[in-house]
């Protein structure tokens, strides 16, 4: 069951596309992560999401239902925060959740609660223009969660966050998802941090999605595609020997890649490297953490 | 007041927007516009005190009074905190960046673009009610600081008062209608407050002319004007305050159309 899915979805600024056929699927309860390098698109998908901008092309159902057939409806049911965080500088951070409050319908005690479950209970009463930007990005989750929402769309959660304001982020969106089954649809551009949060990945380039599914999936996906790295002694010696087993090595900064291949292929390269008298230093697998995964679906695009 | 009526989408966004504008620019401005021209009353007739005691013994104290607090505001105060407080109101959200969040509030458009616009005429009235406190307080300071004066034994014509304000108030409407639209339309602040300015540096000039009662921005002059003798301006072609509904239901459609129709909201 998905909580959110598109169909086809397109988006143009003029004679650019920004959004090219985007099927996007958002399975209930899940931590969705919304990935690609600057200027990929995801901003505009997730306001597309939210209604913030027209819709040109293609579908959006949230919880079943099509936004342009009951917006008001599925709003009620969703928590954002899109870039940075909005608030009004002119008032203290509870009463900018207490206008939202009154919109919600929700219980007044949800304004602490929010403020304390994102540790701003002690800042309640002071003006948000006086707030660092690591508790602007705390209250502007603290607003998305106000009203309990069955999905939170954040753009950039952890964006100007120290390292410990990161993790506590990182388990504070966790333990809302595990325990209120919240599910999440977080865009992100750090990709360490997506690792080590989400369930399910969306792999955005240039306007179209190159990849979906659960991490697993991905990691699996690329396991078999990674390449061997050698480092040697002699790169010129090494490529020979290359040569003369009938293979074709790539230079590169950190060594001489070559294609995947079985674990005995490997061994009988190195028996002809040492027997052509190189010194091998290193033989290994290239990277497999996300971000490699990542650089090489954005660089095979 | 029923459970349902507080429940009600409008009456939630609208205290929304009430709670928004607190501490505000826009409510500072509402505040010390007021008090303002009362406050000037009151220091001029502390310098002339010796003109007072006949001045507070006269019959038509409270007439004079009122037309002359009236003066300054009908030509200046109202009209022009009319533009300045409407585009401030809908400032908040551009300089907060905050129209993104507002959009993705459960809030239908009409909801959204009635409750603000409710919120600057809310304004207006409160205006016009402290404006109207004030010009009391003009009469009671002089007579609660000066032995020799005593407050004027003179009624108040109250049902006299309330009918000018409303008067003023529908010569408001379309300002604050085209100020609503203009500073939707256009994030910088600028945009709407130099058109507001220019608009009514026009109607002012086109005052003595018989096309001034055209001018959206002419009524609450008129109002004033119109009574006045001396100003000697032509008879108005037709009801102004015919006009001013007229005109305020034009802009309040337009700039809802306009609104609606926003590819990129927030």
């Amino acid at each position: 069951m998905y909580c959110l899915e598109t169909r086809q979805l397109v988006h143009r600024y003029g004679q650019d596309t920004v959004l090219d056929g985007i099927d996007l699927r958002v399975p209930e309860g899940g931590i969705y992560g919304f990935l690609g390098p600057n200027g990929a698109g995801k901003t505009t998908t997730l306001r597309l999401l939210l209604g913030l901008l027209a819709r040109q092309q293609g579908e959006i159902t949230l919880f079943g239902e099509r936004i342009d057939r009951n917006r008001v409806g599925i709003l009620r049911r969703i928590g954002s925060m899109i870039e940075s965080p909005s608030f009004y500088d002119h008032l203290t951070a509870r009463e900018n959740l207490r206008l939202l409050q009154t919109v919600h319908r929700c219980p007044p005690r949800r304004i602490d609660e929010a403020l304390a479950l994102v540790g701003l209970a002690g800042a309640g009463r002071k003006r948000t223009s006086q707030f660092s930007l690591g508790m602007k990005q705390r209250l502007g989750i603290a607003i998305a969660l106000l009203h309990n929402p069955s999905l939170l769309i954040l753009d950039e959660p952890t964006n100007g966050l120290d390292p410990n304001g990161i993790v506590e982020i990182r388990e504070l969106l966790k333990r809302i998802n595990r325990e209120r089954g919240i599910t999440l649809l977080i865009s992100s551009h750090l990709l360490g941090e997506i690792e080590k949060l989400v369930t399910h990945v969306g792999i955005l380039h240039r306007g179209k999605l190159r990849f979906q599914g659960t991490i697993e999936a991905l990691k699996q996906q690329q396991q078999a595609m990674r390449a061997v790295v050698l480092r040697t002694g002699d790169r010129a010696a090494t490529l020979r020997v290359l040569d003369a087993a009938g293979m074709r090595g790539a230079l590169r900064d950190d060594g001489i890649a070559l294609p995947p291949m079985p674990r005995e292929r490997i061994a009988a390269i190195n028996r002809d490297l040492v027997a052509a008298d190189v010194a091998v230093y290193e033989i290994g697998l290239e990277r497999n953490d996300l971000e490699s995964i990542f650089m090489d679906l954005v660089e095979a695009a | 007041m029923s459970t349902a009526l507080v429940d009600h989408a409008f009456v939630r966004s609208l205290h929304s927007e009430w709670l928004k504008q607190r501490r505000s620019l826009a409510s500072w401005m509402v505040l010390v516009g007021a008090f303002f021209t009362p406050a000037i009353i009151v220091v001029a007739r502390l310098l002339q005190r010796e003109t007072l005691p006949k001045l507070y013994a006269s019959a038509d104290f409270w007439p004079v009074l009122w037309r002359s607090a009236w003066e300054s505001a009908a030509v200046f105060f109202l009209p022009m905190g009319a533009v300045l407080a409407t585009s401030l109101i809908v400032q908040i959200e551009y300089r907060n960046n905050a129209w993104k969040q507002v959009h993705a509030l459960p809030l239908g458009l009409a909801t959204i673009y009635v409750s603000k616009l409710a919120i600057v005429v809310l304004m207006l009235v409160q205006f016009l009610a402290l404006f109207n406190l004030g010009i009391w307080f003009s009469a009671a300071v002089p007579a609660w600081l000066l032995p020799d004066v005593a407050m004027p034994a003179a009624p108040i014509p109250f049902a006299d008062f309330l009918r000018d304000d409303l008067r003023f108030f529908v010569a408001c409407l379309p300002i604050v209608a085209l100020q609503y639209l203009l500073s939707l339309r256009f994030g910088n602040f600028m945009v709407p407050v130099g058109v507001g300015f220019m608009l009514w540096v026009g109607s002012l000039a086109a005052l003595s002319s018989r096309w001034g009662v055209f001018s959206p921005y002419a009524y609450t002059m008129l109002e004033y004007l119109g009574n006045e003798p001396q100003a000697k301006l032509p008879p108005p072609m037709f009801d102004i305050h015919v006009l001013a509904i007229g005109y305020a239901a034009i802009f309040f459609v337009l700039g809802y159309a306009l609104f609606a129709l926003r590819k990129q909201k927030g």
